[in-house]
């Protein structure tokens, strides 16, 4: 495939992206799309299942930058006493919300257009509509209300044990009592940092599912396919991501 | 034993919904526990002091910044807009065009009166500002929810640079025109000090003054040690008695002059030539 046909073909899955997340928006207000058994396997599957592999990868990532943050305050200014501050902020703004939802893409995202592909390739979406079944409501509404909801915890989730880690790594490392610290963080953390962390989760938690599922949706050529689809899939949420995160960041900090 | 979906996500949800509140706790948006006075302070330069800040009473952090907003002179009665030991006027009023809103702790609100000074000062490394207030005074009454005070503006860094940079320049001009003046007291200063270096020499290497001097200073000791035997010995309480004496004495012989004295005699028939 020449690489003009290949970025045809991620202009129009991405554009098809665009379309599933307005008419997924779309049944937001329609009753009979709030299937709850599915939607609560969803959750499960994206957020429960993903806590073990957050957990641990934010705890170290806590770890490690609040010891780069000392060694580089330790070597510029000699002191460490704003470590709560830069770890926190640092921590708020970036660390804790992207970690989370580039975990979320490469586990959820990828299971969801194997998923989906396979189905596609399998001629079930098919089945499904010949069954009056609408496989948008059945198959990318219950993901994208879970997606949500799951990102949404895990974001606080790994805020909260990013923080831990770093308070713990103050405490043990540099000679911080916890009080200190939650008193030096409360001088650059505000309402507004949880707001953005929360709203930022929301965000990166819908765009998963309908990247994932447009992916999904255009696979074809049978397992090769499945596995281009989810590979192409993984790559384009985690440019969205962090793409999304420039310009998120940008908003909040012309508007918050 | 299978957990269902359903509790997994309530699960989930519910330990979310714990860290929110957690959260809120830490960062200081709520405290059920917190129990604060807010009220306002006025000021015609807030110097980079900002929500959040942190407001201490004698150094101890006791609240924050909670706002901060232009502010339009208002007409209550609860208003002071005059800074605490400023000059008294008429209209006790001024246009303070910034409001900035505070919260303290209602353990702290005791020293905080209509006479504390509220000061914009810098602390950390990275130069913080704060809002300190020094207690006030014990008779000045207590400042009440959502009262309105005038606080001390922070010095102007920028003023300051300005006022010391036209400063600078006007030294520069008086040296350029007394250039001349000086050199010439800069020379003048210099043989000074080198004759004055001479003179201590000499004084240092002779004879006379090692043995003369030693022996004034001698002398200067022994007079200064009779003088604070005397004091001491004057500073009894018999002492004191008789410089009573005497100076009751002198204030009667005060008026005495050489014909009070004779018509005194003539008066007693005292018949001598001494007259």
């Amino acid at each position: 495939m020449s690489i003009r046909s290949e970025t045809m073909e991620q202009f129009a899955t991405l554009s098809d992206a665009f379309s599933l997340l307005i008419k997924t928006l779309g049944r937001l207000p329609k009753r009979e799309c709030w299937r709850w058994h599915e939607i609560f396997q969803s959750t499960v599957q994206m957020g429960v299942d993903s806590l073990p592999i957050i957990t641990v990868s934010t705890a170290v990532a806590g770890t490690v930058v609040t010891h780069e943050i000392a060694w580089h305050m330790q070597a510029a200014l000699h002191s460490v006493s704003m470590i709560p501050g830069f770890s926190g902020q640092f921590i708020f703004r970036e660390l804790g919300i992207a970690i989370p939802a580039l975990l979320l893409v490469a586990k959820v995202g990828a299971a969801t257009t194997a998923e989906v592909g396979t189905m596609k390739i399998t001629e079930q979406i098919d089945a499904l509509k010949l069954l009056g079944i609408d496989p948008l409501s059945y198959l990318v509404f219950p993901r994208f209300i879970g997606a949500i909801l799951s990102s949404a915890c895990l974001t606080l989730i790994s805020l909260s044990v990013t923080m831990g880690c770093s308070i713990a790594v103050a405490v043990c490392s540099y000679n911080f009592s916890t009080l200190e610290f939650i008193n030096a963080l409360r001088h650059f953390i505000g309402f507004k940092d949880v707001l953005c962390a929360l709203v930022k989760g929301i965000i990166y938690g819908a765009v998963i599912p309908i990247v994932s599922c447009a992916y999904g949706f255009r696979c074809q050529g049978g397992a090769e396919g499945v596995g281009t689809a989810t590979t192409n899939s993984v790559v384009t949420a985690t440019i969205t991501i962090i793409s999304l995160d420039f310009f998120l960041t940008y908003l909040f900090t012309l508007f918050l | 034993m299978k957990i269902s979906n359903e509790a997994k996500v309530g699960s989930l949800i519910i330990l979310t919904i714990g860290l929110a509140f957690a959260f809120s706790w830490v960062i200081g948006i709520q405290n059920p526990f917190n129990q604060s006075t807010s009220f306002y302070v006025t000021y015609n330069f807030a110097g980079g002091i900002e929500v959040g800040s942190p407001v201490r009473v004698s150094g101890i952090k006791v609240g924050k910044v909670e706002r901060i907003e232009f502010f339009s002179p208002i007409t209550s009665k609860k208003v002071a807009l005059k800074e605490p030991g400023s000059a008294p006027s008429d209209e006790g009023t001024a246009v303070y065009p910034l409001k900035v809103k505070i919260s303290v702790h209602k353990d702290a609100t005791f020293g905080v009166r209509q006479d504390s000074r509220f000061y914009i000062n810098l602390a950390g490394i990275i130069g913080e500002r704060y809002v300190e207030i020094t207690p006030g005074h014990i008779h000045a009454p207590q400042l009440k929810e959502g009262d309105v005070v005038a606080g001390v503006d922070p010095p102007r860094i920028d003023q300051l640079i300005s006022q010391s940079f036209d400063l600078a320049g006007k030294v520069k001009e008086i040296i350029d025109e007394n250039k001349g003046d000086i050199t010439r007291s800069i020379d003048l200063l210099y043989k000074l000090s080198g004759n004055l270096n001479k003179t201590l020499g000499w004084v240092d290497k002779s004879a006379l003054f090692k043995t003369d001097l030693s022996r004034l200073i001698e002398n200067l000791i022994s007079i200064t040690s009779d003088i604070r035997k005397v004091s001491n010995q004057v500073q009894t309480p018999e002492g004191d008695k008789t410089l009573k004496l005497l100076y009751q004495l002198l204030w009667r012989l005060e008026p005495l002059d050489s014909k009070t004295i004779r018509s005194f005699l003539q008066k007693e028939g005292v018949k001598v030539q001494l007259f």
